[in-house]
């Protein structure tokens, strides 16, 4: 049977794990944490199946238009199509599983309205819907590491691909806290690393998902997708900490969103889109928002907030659907949505670029696949709730059935290989060791402005001026980046190199598609340019730098 | 005016620990992870250089994940979930340290291994596909809930490493999977590993930062598991003890 290398143990890689067990592949399922830490246990709202429960006459069909309009047809349609097929028996497999999914009075999972969609069609567990999905394939997979077929990984992080000539054999992997490196063969490679939060941090998902990987593995040749489509997700609340999210399901159940006007609400979204108000899809929405805000200057105090109102449903609804939103409110706002608007503004939330992958979850390079956030096929310019939860599961599957099903590499081959690769990470590594530590600061501060670079070019409006800014100071900071080595992390030290590389990656994305479309709204091109740009951006380093191409 | 905060460092785990004070200025409702990671903001920025930043977990910074769990005023809890203004109501001082019923890796990171292993001995896991019986799905969801974060087993009078009696997390994942199977497997092995160890202190209800009702689910457990084989060898009477817990 195949060995098979996962990066990542939320819930695509997971998945995937789990279905290669289940085969009798070998899996090395490799991560930073264990899988109780991923950022797929912070999925609220659902997970969405045509499941047409709710005499509403839904159906795949209706899925399917729904992702792609929403994804504003940069979705690969085969994949989609696939995904929303799937969708209904991944769903029946969960709840097999164990998951607790929330029931209607006929025992059978429940539905919920989710944005940018017409039906009913979000099956949730509570208020905490990824928690309970892990949970459940946590526990599918335990079984399979008591016996050894899964065996786990944990702090440790991936370092690079092993490539043998235009094939990947295994990947390098470096654990966090020592710095020691380790080389592991494979007959396929999954990566399911999730979004790259860190070139931007503060995002609403976990810290663990730091955009290491992404850079690596495009410095290593492999392609990238749709990297200028970046969600902001409409509600998120500022907290000390970070931008936590509201979720969509507080408008999914009836939640409003408006600003003062004259003195009254004005419900915005319902004025503006009378047959959808505030389940919009997500870009319209924080577009919205960002208007209101900034055309209209009628943003709460003149900022860049509008309020959420949920204090006007069922005290029973918020109670079993959104205590969550009540928790973060009360713990981190004080203040309390059974009575109070929530402030609310857009925020960064999910990565709809990534790796460049089809449907059946292969990338540019034979025996290298991904799957989850990091990579990219589902949602196209903009990701619908409740469509990501189903592109982990689908990808996991998919992933696993395609990476389960390539012929041997060949042990002696890969061997070699592995240890060219592992000698060169190790060479790297001492040549690191003595090179002169910079003070800490020093590199803070290249990464803290790469942070307010990234935000301020690349958000929810984007311009040609700033982002050829961006590219420049780019420039500059990879320069200060080389400058400024890390005290003690050999590790974090290579991270802020792979987030700027990326981040170069995505503005240069971004000043290609001169369009507006979904998540990627230019003020220099406003309108939709079908004709040119109805197509994926395409990504890669080439000569020292980087091409994008479409198509 | 800042905030006295003393932090129980330990290099590694062959290096001694040692108290170290550090001032904190910042806003005052942040969670204690967030005022980590100003200190480490301060440490990185101050001129001396060379010191170390304070090692912690930190994963979603939002009591989703469980990763910060770490003693803060001799409470065990998730510290992004504990916020400064209110702690020091309670006491001048911040007082923070690393979860004690586990090795130490570096300062606040501890190894959590054994739980992990804990549930693969016990075998919790399905082995045929999962019964919905909708009564019981509400008491599953809450003990679905379980982050991993040790805060139970750290305020738990009979847990300590290496022992048979593996605490709450197997438990709550024993009911859950109890109640969703005909497989007898899952008690017996809660009343070795749990039941025959628990002292029913319920300081883990206390400090659970999901707040999963486990004195329910520990009542609920006992009974389908413990004393219905007890009614089956005929002595009806409880056993001394399990009368507090039988809430139901």
């Amino acid at each position: 049977m195949n060995k098979i290398v996962i990066l990542g143990s939320g819930l695509s890689g997971l998945t995937a794990a789990l279905k290669l067990a289940m085969q009798g592949a070998a899996v090395t399922l490799v991560s930073p944490a264990y899988a109780e830490r991923s950022q797929s246990v912070m999925a609220m709202g659902g997970i969405n199946a045509a499941l047409n429960t709710k005499g509403e006459d839904d159906s795949v069909e209706q899925h399917f238009v729904d992702t792609m309009q929403g994804g504003s047809y940069l979705n690969d349609p085969e994949a989609a199509d696939n995904l929303v097929r799937m969708a209904p028996e991944l769903v029946h497999w969960l709840a097999e599983l164990g998951v607790n999914f929330t029931r209607d009075e006929a025992g059978r999972v429940d539905l919920r309205n989710f944005g940018g969609q017409k039906k009913k069609r979000t099956a949730y567990a509570g208020a905490r819907t990824g928690k309970q999905i892990m949970a459940a394939v946590i526990a599918g997979c335990r079984k399979y590491e008591a016996d050894g077929t899964i065996e786990r990984l944990t702090g440790w992080r991936f370092h690079s691909l092993i490539l043998e000539g235009a094939q990947c054999a295994g990947a390098v992997i470096i654990e966090e806290r020592t710095q020691a490196l380790r080389s592991i063969t494979a007959d396929a490679v999954i990566m399911a690393v999730g979004g790259p939060n860190g070139v931007f941090g503060h995002t609403t998902g976990s810290r663990l998902n730091d955009g290491y990987a992404a850079g690596a593995l495009l410095s290593q040749g492999v392609e990238f997708a749709n990297l200028e489509m970046i969600q902001y997700h409409p509600t998120t609340v500022h907290t000390a900490t970070k931008q936590m999210l509201i979720t969509e399901a507080a408008r999914g159940v009836g939640g409003r969103l408006y600003v003062l006007r004259d003195g009254q609400p004005w419900y915005f979204m319902e004025e503006w889109y009378p047959e959808r108000g505030a389940l919009m899809p997500r870009d319209v929405v924080s577009q919205s928002i960002y208007k209101v805000c900034n055309e209209l200057k009628l943003g709460i105090n003149g900022g860049q907030t509008v309020y959420l109102d949920i204090s006007h449903l069922p005290k029973a609804v918020i109670d079993s659907q959104l205590d969550e939103v009540v928790s973060i409110c009360r713990t981190y706002l004080n203040l309390n949505p059974y009575e109070e608007p929530i402030p609310v503004a857009p925020g960064i939330h999910y990565f709809m670029g990534g790796i460049k992958t089809d449907k059946h979850h292969r990338t540019n390079i034979a025996r290298l696949f991904a799957a989850g956030e990091c990579s990219a096929q589902y949602h196209g310019a903009n990701r619908l709730g409740g469509n990501s939860l189903l592109g982990a599961v689908c990808g996991g599957v998919v992933a696993a059935q395609s990476a389960g099903a390539v012929t041997g590499i060949g042990s002696a081959v890969a061997d070699v290989a592995g240890r060219r690769a592992l000698a060169a990470a190790a060479g790297e590594l001492e040549r690191w060791k003595g090179t002169a530590p910079s003070p800490l600061s020093d590199y803070t501060a290249v990464r803290r402005e790469l942070s307010s670079l990234m935000y301020g070019s690349m958000g929810i409006y984007r311009k040609e001026r700033e982002l050829l800014a961006a590219r420049k100071r780019i420039a500059e900071l990879e320069q200060r980046a080389a400058e400024a080595r890390h005290p003690y992390s050999y590790y974090e030290d290579r991270t802020l190199y792979a987030n700027l590389l990326l981040a170069k990656a995505m503005v240069e994305s971004a000043l290609e598609r001169k369009e507006s479309r979904g998540a990627h709204q230019r003020t220099d091109y406003s309108e939709k340019n079908d004709r040119q740009f109805k197509k994926p951006t395409n990504a890669r380093v080439a000569g020292g730098g980087i091409a994008v191409d479409f198509g | 005016m800042s905030i006295k905060v003393n932090i129980r460092r330990q290099e590694n785990a062959d290096k001694e620990p040692y108290w170290q004070s550090f001032e904190y200025s910042g806003e005052r409702h942040v969670s204690v992870a967030t005022m980590i990671d100003a200190i480490n903001g301060d440490i990185a920025a101050s001129a001396k250089g060379g010191e170390r930043p304070i090692e912690w977990e930190c994963s979603c910074e939002q009591g989703l994940c469980g990763a910060c769990a770490m003693v803060v005023n001799d409470r065990p809890g998730l510290s992004c979930q504990m916020f400064c203004d209110e702690l020091v109501q309670e006491q001048p001082e911040i007082r923070i340290q690393a979860l004690s019923k586990f090795p130490v890796v570096c300062d606040l990171v501890v190894d959590r291994s054994e739980m992990f292993e804990a549930m693969k001995e016990m075998k919790l896991w399905l082995e045929a596909p999962a019964k919905v019986r909708p009564v019981n799905l509400p008491l599953q969801y809450e003990v679905s809930q379980c982050l991993m974060c040790g805060s139970c087993l750290e305020a738990c009078a009979n847990y300590s490493l290496g022992e048979a009696f593996t605490g709450m997390p197997t438990a709550m994942s024993a009911l859950n999977l109890t109640l969703m199977s005909e497989n007898k497997a899952y008690k017996k092995q809660y009343t070795k590993r749990v039941y025959e160890g628990c002292s029913k202190s319920l300081a883990c209800q206390e400090v659970c930062p999901m707040d999963i009702p486990i004195v329910e689910a520990v009542s609920k457990m006992n009974r389908i598991s413990v004393w219905s084989m007890w009614n089956l060898f005929g002595k009806r009477k409880q056993p001394v003890g399990m009368t507090g817990v039988n809430i139901e």
